[in-house]
């Protein structure tokens, strides 16, 4: 049954080739033309001539072909043969590389050789003569790059000579002719029609005899009738002497034909058809042996080379074996390789040594007989994980990455990490692999750390709380204390008012007295009423000056500005100084040179330069006091008070400014005073929103500088409640 | 003989001062709190009135408003009694009307030459 529907199908290819040939066969062929006189041109008319053409026409006539010519040049003619463009290519050498690429008929046309043509006899008798010559040579010729071509001829004899090459045998014989070649190869047909014509000689050396005839495109479905046919003529021909084949050679002056006495030409008409005969056949032998080494060669070679191939591919295998082993041996992990069924059942698909190293004797032992063995000794807990995990894997990215305890001893557990991969197979088990670490040691200083990372938690919780109470606590003081200095500063404001109303009273009845109003005083009474009027006066100060600070530490203070004449103001303010200057004999100097406007507090201003400047006085006994006022610039004006008094000690400095401290308290008696004064200049000064400053050497005097702003600024007052 | 018109609480200052312009020969009448001050002010019509600040019902300043606010009391001239450090009392009492101030405590002689400078006589001590 099989067999006849295979003859079936092969009768049916049969016919159907042969309804394409017949169908093909209606058409024109087209053949390839090109110049190369005397084998195949155009002449003059433009209709192809030459031997192959004339050959071909007689086998068309015969067969009933029609012929297409395609011109075109030697490479573009084998391009459109290449490509199925033309059916036939006539004049075509027959090589190995050709054969590759085109299908050729059997029987030889002509038989061509290379010849090497000189200007003048140069003897070229093989190609060791052409050692340093150079020669003439038609590009993309078999002649010239041909398996038994010039080039490799050179080449395979370590011949040294240089090649020219031309694109068709005119320009070959030119370049010759011209001097510009020393020899120039072309075949033995072109050489012989126009040798006489450039005026060359032919040399002793030939080369690469082949054999010429008609090419066809690869595969074409109508190569097998063409070359049957073809072959079937030229096969009749040649050993007819009197042939159309003979005719046509001789026609285009391949074959001689020259008067010569009648029986000559049967004679070497009979020898010439021996000798073509004989060398047709040596040719066709050479061609044929040339096909069967070659093809020998080939698969000679092939086989060579897959055992060369082969020999590296085990070399290779070995060299990877061996890393492999290498890597798996000394990676610092336990590297696993096994599939897993369906029935949870792992089957080991590599076999390492290292299991007991690795897991130790009992575990190691059974792992390497049946990796299934090695999870009943993972902790019970750490097992579910792995479990869980692996599901997770096969689920998801195919990654497992997972962290346990392994039963290494009977009472010794080890931690273990396992990174993997795993696969579906295409059996529906799973491919694991991957490496097994020993994680132990971290695990160990993990579980240390983490002790003592909660030891400072604790540590660290408590102290925030205890600082976080501290800090409430001392939030509250905090606040309390600003409550109770505030409170304290409107307490001593009031108090102040309160005191001062019956201090009035005092001080103005011992005034009436004084005044002798209500009658002549008695020595001893006018003494003892001055008295109280010096203390009430002293107690009034006090608490004035006590108010201004309370005051000013409360918020509570007002400034009052306006312009002011500074120079009149400090002058006026200094006047009030004078009776206690002429008391002490010293003297008191002011100095200022420009006089000019300012926007500040003028009573202010009055308290700062009495208490400065009383101040100086007060401690200066020899020599005098020195105030200066002047500009500093557009912004600040400065009042300097100087003095030639005692001086301070560095080490006081700090507690001038401070309330009650009068520097040397053997000097208290002497020197009377608030105690508030430099206090409250400065709290005053610092108001207006200047700066006071102090320089002085013990025993030679002190300066005081105060800096205040031209144009006071406008404080926003605060509300009460700060 | 010239009036003043002394408004104080303090028995103490009142009498002090009434005791001063006496002695120089002033006429004085006095109120020891602002409303009656007012009243007193409008219908005695004094030459000089001498308001403290401080007083139990209304404050020197509202009192001196009320007198100024009436057609009677604008010409007449009131002297505000303020205290040292207290900031802003003597702006104050311009703004209220007041014609000047003196300050306390009372210096007996720089009072008597600023009373009479404010009633216009020459006499003196």
């Amino acid at each position: 049954m099989i067999k006849s529907i295979k003859i079936t199908l092969l009768l049916f290819v049969a016919l159907n080739s042969v309804a394409i040939m017949a169908q093909n066969m209606d058409r024109p062929l087209r053949v390839g033309l090109y110049n190369n006189y005397p084998k195949i041109y155009r002449n003059d008319e433009g209709k192809p001539d030459g031997v192959f053409p004339s050959i071909l026409k007689q086998i068309a006539d015969a067969e009933g072909w029609q012929l297409e010519y395609r011109f075109g040049t030697w490479d573009e003619c084998l391009g459109m043969l290449e490509r199925g463009e033309i059916d036939i290519m006539p004049d075509v050498a027959v090589s190995e590389a050709r054969k590759i690429i085109f299908d050729f008929h059997q029987k030889p046309v002509l038989t061509s050789w290379g010849c090497i043509y000189t200007k003048s006899r140069l003897d070229i008798n093989s190609v060791l003569d052409l050692h340093g010559r150079t020669v003439a040579v038609l590009r993309g010729s078999i002649l010239t790059d041909g398996e038994d071509g010039i080039y490799n001829l050179v080449k395979r004899y370590d011949v040294e000579c240089s090649f020219i090459e031309a694109d068709d045998y005119n320009q070959v014989f030119d370049l010759v002719r011209t001097g510009k070649a020393d020899a120039g190869v072309v075949n033995r047909f072109f050489g012989a029609a126009f040798d006489d014509e450039y005026g060359l000689v032919l040399n002793n050396f030939i080369f690469y005899p082949t054999a010429l005839g008609f090419a066809f495109p690869k595969g074409a479905s109508l190569n097998t009738i063409l070359s049957d046919r073809i072959d079937h003529h030229l096969d009749l021909w040649h050993t007819d002497m009197d042939s159309v084949y003979y005719h046509i050679l001789t026609e285009h002056k391949l074959y001689p034909k020259k008067k010569m006495p009648v029986w000559v030409v049967p004679l070497i008409a009979g020898l010439a058809g021996l000798i073509i005969l004989f060398i047709i056949l040596s040719i066709l032998l050479k061609w044929q042996v040339n096909r069967k080494t070659s093809l020998l060669q080939h698969i000679n070679k092939k086989l060579s080379d897959e055992i060369d191939e082969h020999h590296v591919t085990m070399a290779l295998l070995e060299k990877s074996r061996e890393l492999y082993r290498s890597f798996a041996e000394n990676i610092p992990g336990l590297v696993f390789m096994y599939d897993k069924d369906s029935n949870g059942n792992r089957k080991s698909l590599i076999k390492g040594k290292r299991e007991e190293e690795f897991l130790g004797s009992r575990v190691g032992k059974k792992t390497f007989a049946d990796v299934n063995n090695f999870f009943e000794y993972v902790e019970p807990e750490d097992r579910r994980i792995i479990e869980e995990l692996s599901q997770k894997a096969q689920a998801g990215n195919g990654i497992l990455d997972v962290e346990y305890r392994v039963n290494i001893d009977k009472d010794k557990t080890k931690w273990f990490r396992t990174i993997g991969r795993v696969t579906a197979l295409a059996n529906g088990n799973y491919r694991w692999q991957g490496v097994m670490l020993d994680i132990d040691d971290r695990k160990k200083l993990e579980r240390q750390l983490d002790l003592h990372r909660k030891y400072l938690e604790e540590l660290v919780d408590s102290r925030t709380q205890d600082l976080q109470l501290r800090t409430e606590e001392l939030e509250k003081a905090n606040k309390n204390l600003k409550e109770a200095d505030r409170l304290k500063s409107i307490f001593l404001a009031s108090m102040s008012h309160e005191l001062r109303t019956p201090l009035n009273s005092i001080i103005g009845f011992t005034g009436i007295l004084l005044m002798g109003m209500v009658g002549e005083l008695a020595d001893e009474q006018r003494k003892q009423l001055e008295i109280i009027k010096k203390s009430s006066n002293h107690l009034l100060a006090l608490i004035n000056e006590i108010l201004d600070i309370s005051k000013i530490e409360a918020n509570k203070a007002e400034l009052s500005l306006e312009k002011i004449d500074i120079k009149d103001a400090v002058q006026e303010s200094l006047s009030i100084l004078n009776n206690r200057v002429s008391e002490k004999n010293i003297k008191l100097d002011y100095v200022c040179e420009e006089n000019f406007t300012v926007l500040s507090d003028r009573r202010r201003i009055s308290q700062i330069v009495i208490n400065i400047a009383g101040n100086a006085i007060k401690f200066t006994d020899k020599g005098g006091v020195t105030v200066t006022v002047k500009k500093i610039n557009n912004k600040f004006f400065e009042i300097s008070v100087i003095d030639t008094g005692c001086g301070v000690k560095d080490e006081d400095m700090q507690k001038l400014f401070e309330p009650f401290q009068q520097i040397d308290s053997s000097l208290t008696k002497k020197h009377e005073g608030t105690g508030l004064g430099l206090h409250l200049s400065q709290r005053i000064v610092v108001m207006l929103g200047g700066s006071i400053r102090v320089e002085s050497e013990y025993g030679n005097g002190t300066s005081f500088f105060v800096q205040l702003p031209i144009e006071t600024e406008v404080k926003i007052e605060k509300s009460s409640g700060d | 003989m010239k009036r003043v018109l002394v408004i104080e609480d303090n028995d103490a200052n009142l009498y002090l001062i009434s005791y001063i312009l006496m002695s120089n020969g002033i006429d004085v009448i006095s109120c020891k709190e602002g409303l009656p001050g007012v009243e007193t002010a409008l219908l005695e019509q004094p030459d000089l009135i001498i308001m403290d600040i401080q007083l139990p019902d209304i404050n020197g300043l509202e009192a001196t408003r009320r007198i100024r606010e009436d057609e009677r009391g604008k010409d007449l001239v009131i002297v505000a009694l303020t205290s040292y450090a207290m900031t802003g009392d003597r702006e104050k009492a311009l703004a209220a009307g007041c014609t000047g101030y003196m300050e306390k405590p009372i210096n007996p002689e720089r009072f008597i030459l600023e009373i009479n400078s404010y009633l216009g006589s020459e006499k003196n001590l």
